[in-house]
C-alpha cells in the first residue's frame, strides 16, 4: 500500500500550477476531506503523515494536481480501485494535495527559516586568507599565461661583470609557457643567447600559479643542476623565506627529482618562483612538475600559470570536520569539539602568522621612532578586527577587542597575538550574520553578498564603495553586484557548485577494469577532470556559447591529444574545445567524466545514470530503494546486455515505482560506455537507447537518446527549477522557501528573462536575498 | 604538514602532552648513567699561539680564559687532523667533512679556485649517535637529537651544514629561538596565550546571543558549552607541573639579525640545556654562523667581519686582536653553556648536568689564513665517567679526527670500528684515558 506514491520530497520545489488562495481554502470543509477520512486515513494517516506498516511513507510529492488525481483514480485504494474514481479522485487529490501534499502545503506547515550559521569550512578557509590577504592588497587572475623568465649568462642570476662592462648581451626576457628544458651541454636556444656558455648560466621564472583543487599539492623539479622553488611565499629573497624546495647543491650532474608539499586552496592565485643555475657541469636541464589533488605528476601545464606576481596568501591547514549536508548541500549549523579544536588550531596559527609578518601588514618602516610604530600597530589592530567582523567597531569594541590587549601587556607581539586569537575565535567572526541590526545595513549587505559569492568577507573594493555610499544607489548596487559576481572568486564558488550537483566526489577513486577498457589510465581520468572543469568555465563564464542550454546541449568540449586518441578525434598539443563523435552529444549529461564516474568498473550503469538525471537535471525526487539490491554482473547470464540486465533487475512492482523513472532516463545514454566513448553495439548487440519517459506532468515522452533528456531538462521549468534551487542552496546555505514562497518562482522568471545565462542567475540570487530581515520565520509565519 | 597535526590536538585534551613528562628515564631505572652528548661549533679558524696552552698543564691563554672555572674538566687535543680530501674548497670539507669525516661529492657549488663540489658522502657522528641511543628503549628520547644554530644564514649549502642524516641529507639547523622554542614547548606557549582569551570569548558569545530568537541562540548554546568545556580543560591541566624544568622565560619574539647574536646566543644555550634537562633529546649541536661566517662582533668593538679579519696576515696586530676578541667571545658561549650545566642538578641523577654531558667545541679550520684542517682547535668538557682524562692538554702526531669520534661514539656506548672514510679509522679509537 502506498508504494504508487513514490515522488516524495525534501526537495521543495514550488508548483506555481495551481494559483489559489490558500488561506481562502477551507479544508477541514473540503468535501475532499470526507472521501479521505472514509477510503484513505488508515493507511496514510490524518495528516498523510503514513500509517506504519501500511503506508510507511508521508504522504507528499511533486506531481501536479492533475497527475495526483489520476494516479488516485487508476491505483487507490489498492486492490480496490473502483471506489474512488473519477470526480472522487479529483476531490480528494485537491484535499490532499492543499493539505499536505503539495510544496506549497508543505511550506505552510512547516515554515521554512533561515538558520544562524557559522562559516562552513570553505568559508573559514577563504575568509582567514582574504582577512590577512587585504593588507597586503587583492590579488587578481590576469588572462596572460606562463612564466616570465629572466635568462643570465652568470650563475647567480646576474650579468657577468665583464660582459656587462663590455656592453655585450648577457640576459634577455621571455615568456615560458612551461618549464621543461633540456639544454644538453649546450645553452638556452635564443638569439640573445649567444655570448652564454656551458660553464654557467642561470635562469629565474616567476609568476603565479593558478592551482584548481583544494589539498595538498607536491611539486618536483627534476634537473641535473642547482634549482630553489617557492610556492606561495612572499618574501621570496635569496636569505629568507620558506623554501618549497632547496634543491641548490647537485650532488651528481644527473638528472634527479627534487620534491616539497604545499596546501593550496583551490581557485587562488598564489606566487611561484624558480631560481636554476648550473656551473662547470657537464650538462644541463630542469623541469618543473607537479602532482595535484586526483591528479598525475606532470609538466606543471601553461594553463594554470600566469607571467604576473601575485601576493602570498595565509592558509589554514588545519583539519576539519566535514561540514553538515544532511538537507542536501553544505551549511554551517553543526558545532562540535572537533570543530572548535579546528577553528582554535586555525586561530593560533594566524595568530603566529600575524606576528611573524608584522611588519609588513602593519606597514612598519624600519628604524621607525617607537610611538610611530605603536600607532601604526594600533591602527592595523583596529582594522584587523574590523575587517574580521566585517563592520566598523564601536567604541565599546574597540576597547573590548583592541585596546584592553595593548593594555594587559606591554609587548605589541604578544598584544597582536592575543587579539587575532580572539577575534578569529570570536562569535562576531564564526557567524557572520550575529552581530548586524535586525533590519540589515550596508555593512550586513556587504557582508552576506562576499559571503554568498565568494565564501569569504568583503573585499577592499567592496568596503571602498561602500563607503562612498554607493550601496544606497539602486543602478551602483547593481553595478557592483555585477562587478562581484564578475571577480575571480565567484569561479572558485561556482566550482564548488558543480563539484556538488554533478556528484564529482563520485570521482575520487575512479579506477576502471583494466582489461574491459585499458586506455583508461590515471592520466586520462586526469585530463577528463581538467576537460569538465573547463567545459563548465566556458558554459558559465564564456563571452558566447554559454548559459544553462549550452551546458545542457553543447556538443563540444576541451580535448587534448591524450584524450583525442581514446575518444576519437585528432586533437593535437593542449586542450581546445573539439566536436565529438559529429554531435552526439549533449553537454555535461555526456561528457565522458561525467560518464566515467557514473558508471561500474568494466561497464555502464544505467540506474547510476538514471537516478543522476532524475534528481539532478529532470528535478524528480527519488526515495531510497524499498530493499537493498545490489547489482552482481554475474549473477546474469553474460549475452544479456546492460539494459536487458538492469530491466530483468528492476522489473518488480517495488521497483518500478522508481525505476519507472530512472530506467528510460538510464537508458537514453546506453550510446556510451563505461568510459563515455560512443558505442553502436553492447554485447554485439545493436544499443537500445530508446524509452517512453514519464513526465511529472503526466506528459509521455519518447526518448531516443541523451539529446532527448537534455532538450526536455532544457525546456522544462520544473529542470530550471532544479538547477535554479541547487544552485541556491550552494551560494546561500539555506532553504529557498526561507525566503518567501514567491522567491523561486522570481528566480525562474528571471533566468528565463536572462537567456539562461549562469552569471545573471547568480546576480538574481544575491539580490534577492542579501538585504533580507534577520527575523525572516517570524516574518514568513505570520502570512 | 606536521604541523597542523602537532596543532590540531592543541591543549584541549586532558590527556596532552605526556611526552612532556620530565620524570626520571629508565636510564636510571637500571643503574647506568644517563649520558649526554654537546657539538658546539665556531667557524674561521683560531689563533694557535693564543689558543693552545703550553705544556701538558692548561696553562689557558686568552682565547680559553673563560673557561678557567671549569680547568679540571676541560682537555685540549692538539694534532688531530680533518685528513678529508677531495672535491671542494676547504671551508666547505671543514664544515661538512667535520662531523661525517668522509668526502663531498662532486658538484656544482664553487668555492676559491678547488674543484666544485656538494654534499657530504654520510652522514654525521651526532646522528650516528643519536640513531643508536634511540635504537635502544632506554635511551631514547622525544627529540633524539636537536641541532640549535646562532646567526646561521637561511641557505643550505655544504659551508652552512655539518649535521647530515644520511649522504646528500644534510640537516639545517633551527637558529630562531621562537622557533625552537614552539617546536620544544609550542603547545604549552599557544595554551597560555589561548587561557588568556577563552573567557573574553565566552563572555562575547553571551553578549551576542542575547539579540537572537530562542533556536538561535540554542545553537550558540551548544558553542558556548564548548567553549566552557575547553575552558575548563585549560585550566585543568597544569603542564608546568609535569616538567622537571620549567619553560625558560625568554622573550623569543627577537628580530634574527646581526647585532642581537649574543642575546640569541644566550637563548639557544638556556633552550638547549632545558630541553636536556627536560630528558627531551641526549645529543645537540649548537652552531654558530658557518664556515665562512661573516659575523660583525661590534658588541667586542670588532667593525670587520669575521672572516675578511680571517685571512689577514699574522702581522696585522689589529686584525689578529679582533679574531682573539671573537674567539674569547665563543669560548665564553662555551663557558655560559658549561655554567648553566654545571649549576643545574642533575634531574633524578646524582651531581650536576655537566658531570652527565660531554661537550665538544669545534672550528672547521685550524687557522684561518693558511686554510689548514690540521691543527683543528678541539676541545672536551665534562663527560665525567666517560672514560676521558679531563683537566690536561694533549698532543698527538697528526691524527685523523675520524679517530676522535670513534672515542666520543665509545664513550657514549656505542662501539664502532669505523666511521667516515674506513682508512681515517686506521689505530681504532683514540685513547683519552
Amino acid at each position: 500500500m502506498g508504494k504508487y506514491f513514490q515522488f516524495t520530497a525534501f526537495s521543495a520545489l514550488i508548483l506555481s500550477a495551481m494559483p489559489q488562495d490558500v488561506a481562502s481554502l477551507d479544508l477541514d470543509h473540503h468535501p475532499g476531506k470526507a472521501i479521505y477520512q472514509k477510503l484513505c486515513v488508515d493507511c496514510h494517516g490524518e495528516r498523510g503523515e503514513g500509517v506504519k506498516g501500511k503506508a510507511d511513507d508521508a504522504l507528499v510529492g511533486s506531481r501536479t494536481l492533475e497527475s495526483l488525481a489520476d494516479r488516485i483514480d487508476r491505483t487507490m485504494p489498492e486492490d480496490e480501485e473502483h471506489l474512488c474514481v473519477g470526480e472522487d479522485a479529483k476531490q480528494v487529490a485537491a484535499y490532499v494535495y492543499d493539505a499536505f501534499y503539495s510544496a506549497e502545503a508543505r511550506a505552510r506547515n512547516t515554515p521554512a527559516r533561515i538558520d544562524l550559521s557559522r562559516l562552513t569550512v570553505p568559508q573559514y578557509q577563504n575568509s582567514v586568507a582574504d582577512l590577512i590577504l587585504s593588507f597586503r592588497g587583492d590579488n587578481w587572475i590576469p588572462e596572460k599565461r606562463g612564466l616570465k623568465a629572466r635568462y643570465y649568462g652568470d650563475r647567480g642570476h646576474n650579468e657577468r661583470k665583464e660582459f656587462r662592462d663590455q656592453k655585450k648581451p648577457d640576459k634577455f626576457e621571455r615568456v615560458d609557457t612551461t618549464v621543461k628544458f633540456d639544454y644538453g651541454e649546450g645553452v638556452p636556444a635564443h638569439a640573445e643567447a649567444k655570448e652564454f656558455s656551458p660553464e654557467q648560466f642561470s635562469v629565474r621564472w616567476e609568476g603565479m600559479i593558478l592551482p584548481e583543487e583544494t589539498g595538498i599539492y607536491e611539486f618536483v623539479i627534476k634537473t641535473r643542476n642547482g634549482v630553489t622553488l617557492w610556492v606561495n611565499d612572499h618574501d621570496r629573497g635569496e636569505e629568507s623565506g620558506k623554501k618549497t624546495i632547496d634543491g641548490w647543491v647537485a650532488p651528481h650532474n644527473d638528472v634527479r627529482e627534487e620534491t616539497g608539499s604545499v596546501y593550496l586552496i583551490g581557485g587562488r592565485p598564489y606566487p611561484i618562483r624558480l631560481d636554476f643555475f648550473t656551473y662547470k657541469e657537464k650538462a644541463a636541464s630542469v623541469e618543473l612538475l607537479w602532482k595535484a589533488p586526483h591528479g598525475v605528476l606532470e609538466t606543471i601545464p601553461e594553463r594554470v600559470l600566469s607571467p604576473e606576481w601575485a601576493h602570498e596568501s595565509f592558509l589554514v591547514d588545519v583539519p576539519f570536520p566535514a561540514d553538515d549536508r544532511s538537507v542536501g548541500y553544505e551549511r554551517g549549523t553543526m558545532v562540535s569539539k572537533a570543530w572548535l579544536e579546528a577553528v582554535t588550531a586555525g586561530a593560533t596559527m594566524a595568530s603566529e602568522y600575524v606576528v611573524e609578518h608584522l611588519d609588513e601588514l602593519a606597514k612598519l618602516k624600519r628604524d621607525q621612532p617607537e610611538p610611530d610604530r605603536d600607532k601604526n600597530i594600533h591602527e592595523f589592530a583596529e582594522k584587523f578586527v574590523a575587517r574580521a567582523f566585517r563592520r566598523p567597531l564601536s567604541d565599546e569594541e574597540k576597547e573590548r577587542f583592541v585596546r584592553a590587549h595593548f593594555k594587559e601587556t606591554p609587548s605589541n607581539d604578544q598584544a597582536v597575538k592575543r587579539l587575532v586569537l580572539q577575534t578569529l575565535s570570536s562569535a562576531r567572526f564564526l557567524y557572520p550574520d550575529i552581530a548586524g541590526p535586525a533590519n540589515p545595513d550596508q555593512w550586513t549587505i556587504a557582508s552576506r553578498l562576499a559571503l554568498l559569492l565568494w565564501d569569504s568577507l568583503p573585499n577592499e573594493q567592496l568596503i571602498n564603495r561602500l563607503n562612498k555610499g554607493e550601496f544606497k544607489d539602486p543602478k551602483k548596487f547593481d553595478q557592483i553586484v555585477n562587478e562581484a559576481v564578475w571577480n575571480w572568486r565567484t569561479r572558485g564558488k561556482m566550482r564548488g557548485f558543480y563539484h556538488h550537483w554533478l556528484e564529482m566526489e563520485r570521482a575520487d577513486e575512479l579506477v576502471k577494469d583494466k582489461s574491459a577498457f585499458p586506455e583508461f589510465d590515471p592520466t586520462i581520468a586526469a585530463d577528463l577532470r581538467t576537460s569538465l572543469y573547463a567545459f563548465l568555465d566556458g558554459a558559465t563564464w564564456g563571452k558566447e556559447n554559454a548559459g544553462y542550454r549550452e551546458l545542457l546541449l553543447s556538443t563540444s568540449y576541451p580535448m587534448n591529444e591524450r584524450l583525442g586518441k581514446v575518444y576519437g578525434t585528432g586533437v593535437k598539443g593542449d586542450f581546445q574545445s573539439v566536436t565529438l563523435d559529429g554531435g552526439k552529444r549533449a553537454g555535461l549529461i555526456t561528457h565522458p567524466f561525467v560518464l566515467s564516474y557514473l558508471a561500474y568498473h568494466n561497464n555502464t550503469s544505467p540506474i547510476h545514470r538514471g537516478v543522476f538525471l532524475t534528481r539532478h537535471i529532470i528535478g524528480m525526487p527519488l526515495k531510497s530503494p524499498p530493499m537493498a539490491n545490489e547489482f552482481k554482473d554475474s549473477k546474469f547470464d553474460p549475452s544479456l546486455t546492460m539494459r536487458e540486465k538492469v530491466a530483468t533487475m528492476t522489473k518488480s512492482q517495488d521497483c518500478m515505482g522508481c525505476h519507472v523513472t530512472i530506467n528510460p532516463l538510464g537508458f537514453s545514454l546506453e550510446h556510451y560506455d563505461g568510459i563515455g566513448r560512443w558505442r553502436e553495439q553492447d554485447r554485439g548487440k545493436p544499443v537500445n537507447a530508446r524509452a517512453d519517459f514519464h513526465a511529472e506532468d503526466g506528459r509521455t515522452l519518447p526518448l531516443g537518446g541523451a539529446r532527448d533528456v537534455a532538450e526536455f531538462a532544457a525546456n522544462t521549468p520544473s529542470a530550471h527549477r532544479t538547477f535554479i534551487e541547487s544552485l541556491f542552496h550552494h551560494l546561500v546555505k539555506q532553504p529557498v522557501r526561507a525566503y518567501g514562497n514567491e522567491e523561486m518562482e522570481t528566480l525562474r522568471k528571471a533566468f528565463e528573462q536572462g537567456g539562461y545565462q549562469i552569471p545573471n542567475l547568480i546576480k538574481q540570487i544575491a539580490l534577492t536575498t542579501v538585504n533580507h530581515s534577520s527575523a525572516p520565520n517570524e516574518r514568513f509565519a505570520s502570512q | 604538514m606536521i604541523r597542523r597535526d602537532f596543532l590540531r590536538h592543541l591543549g584541549v585534551s586532558s590527556a596532552a602532552l605526556p611526552f612532556l613528562s620530565g620524570l626520571p628515564g629508565l636510564a636510571a631505572a637500571d643503574g647506568k648513567k644517563k649520558q649526554r652528548l654537546i657539538f658546539m661549533f665556531s667557524p674561521n679558524g683560531t689563533i694557535p699561539w693564543e689558543f693552545w696552552p703550553e705544556g701538558s698543564d692548561l696553562n689557558f691563554k686568552r682565547i680559553l680564559k673563560p673557561l678557567e672555572p671549569f680547568k679540571s674538566q676541560v682537555l685540549t687535543l692538539r694534532g688531530v687532523n680533518n685528513k678529508v680530501d677531495g672535491d671542494g674548497d676547504r671551508h666547505m670539507r671543514g664544515m661538512s667533512c667535520l662531523l661525517t669525516g668522509t668526502e663531498l661529492f662532486p658538484g656544482n657549488i664553487q668555492g676559491g679556485s678547488d674543484t666544485p663540489a656538494g654534499w657530504a658522502k654520510g652522514l654525521s657522528i651526532d646522528q650516528e649517535i643519536k640513531n643508536f641511543l634511540q635504537s635502544r628503549e632506554e635511551t631514547k628520547t622525544r627529540f633524539g637529537s636537536l641541532e640549535f644554530g646562532v646567526a646561521v644564514p637561511n641557505r643550505a649549502d655544504p659551508w652552512t651544514r655539518m649535521c647530515y642524516a644520511g649522504p646528500n641529507q644534510p640537516i639545517a639547523p633551527i637558529d630562531d629561538p621562537e622557533q625552537m622554542l614552539g617546536k620544544l614547548y609550542g603547545r604549552m606557549k599557544d595554551k597560555e596565550s589561548l587561557v588568556s582569551i577563552v573567557d573574553d570569548v565566552r563572555e562575547d558569545l553571551v553578549r551576542v546571543s542575547k539579540n537572537l530568537g530562542a533556536e538561535d541562540r540554542a545553537r550558540l548554546e551548544e558553542h558556548l558549552t564548548l567553549v566552557r568545556e575547553m575552558e575548563a580543560e585549560l585550566s585543568r591541566t597544569d603542564d608546568k607541573a609535569e616538567l622537571v624544568h620549567p619553560v625558560p622565560d625568554i622573550d623569543p619574539n627577537i628580530e634574527l639579525v646581526n647585532d642581537n647574536t649574543p642575546r640569541i646566543s644566550r637563548m639557544q644555550i638556556d633552550l638547549l640545556v632545558n630541553a636536556m634537562a627536560n630528558d627531551m633529546t641526549r645529543v645537540a649541536t649548537l652552531q654558530y654562523m658557518r664556515s665562512v661566517g661573516m659575523a660583525r662582533m661590534s658588541w667586542l668593538g670588532v667593525k670587520d667581519g669575521h672572516h675578511t679579519l680571517s685571512h689577514e696576515p699574522d702581522d696585522n696586530k689589529d686584525a689578529v686582536e679582533g679574531l682573539i676578541k671573537i674567539n674569547e667571545w665563543f669560548a665564553g658561549e662555551l663557558a655560559y653553556l658549561t655554567k648553566k650545566l654545571s649549576d643545574t642538578p642533575e634531574p633524578g641523577g646524582e651531581g650536576s648536568m655537566l658531570d652527565h654531558t660531554l661537550i665538544v667545541w669545534l672550528n672547521e679550520l685550524g687557522k684561518g689564513n693558511s686554510h689548514t684542517l690540521d691543527d683543528i682547535p678541539f676541545v672536551l668538557i665534562g663527560g665525567k665517567g666517560y672514560g676521558i682524562k679531563t683537566g690536561r692538554a694533549m698532543s698527538f702526531d697528526k691524527v685523523a679526527h675520524n679517530r676522535l669520534w670513534l672515542t666520543v661514539a665509545r664513550a657514549m656506548g656505542h662501539e664502532t670500528k669505523s666511521f667516515g672514510t674506513a682508512a681515517f679509522c686506521e689505530g681504532g679509537p683514540l685513547d683519552l684515558g
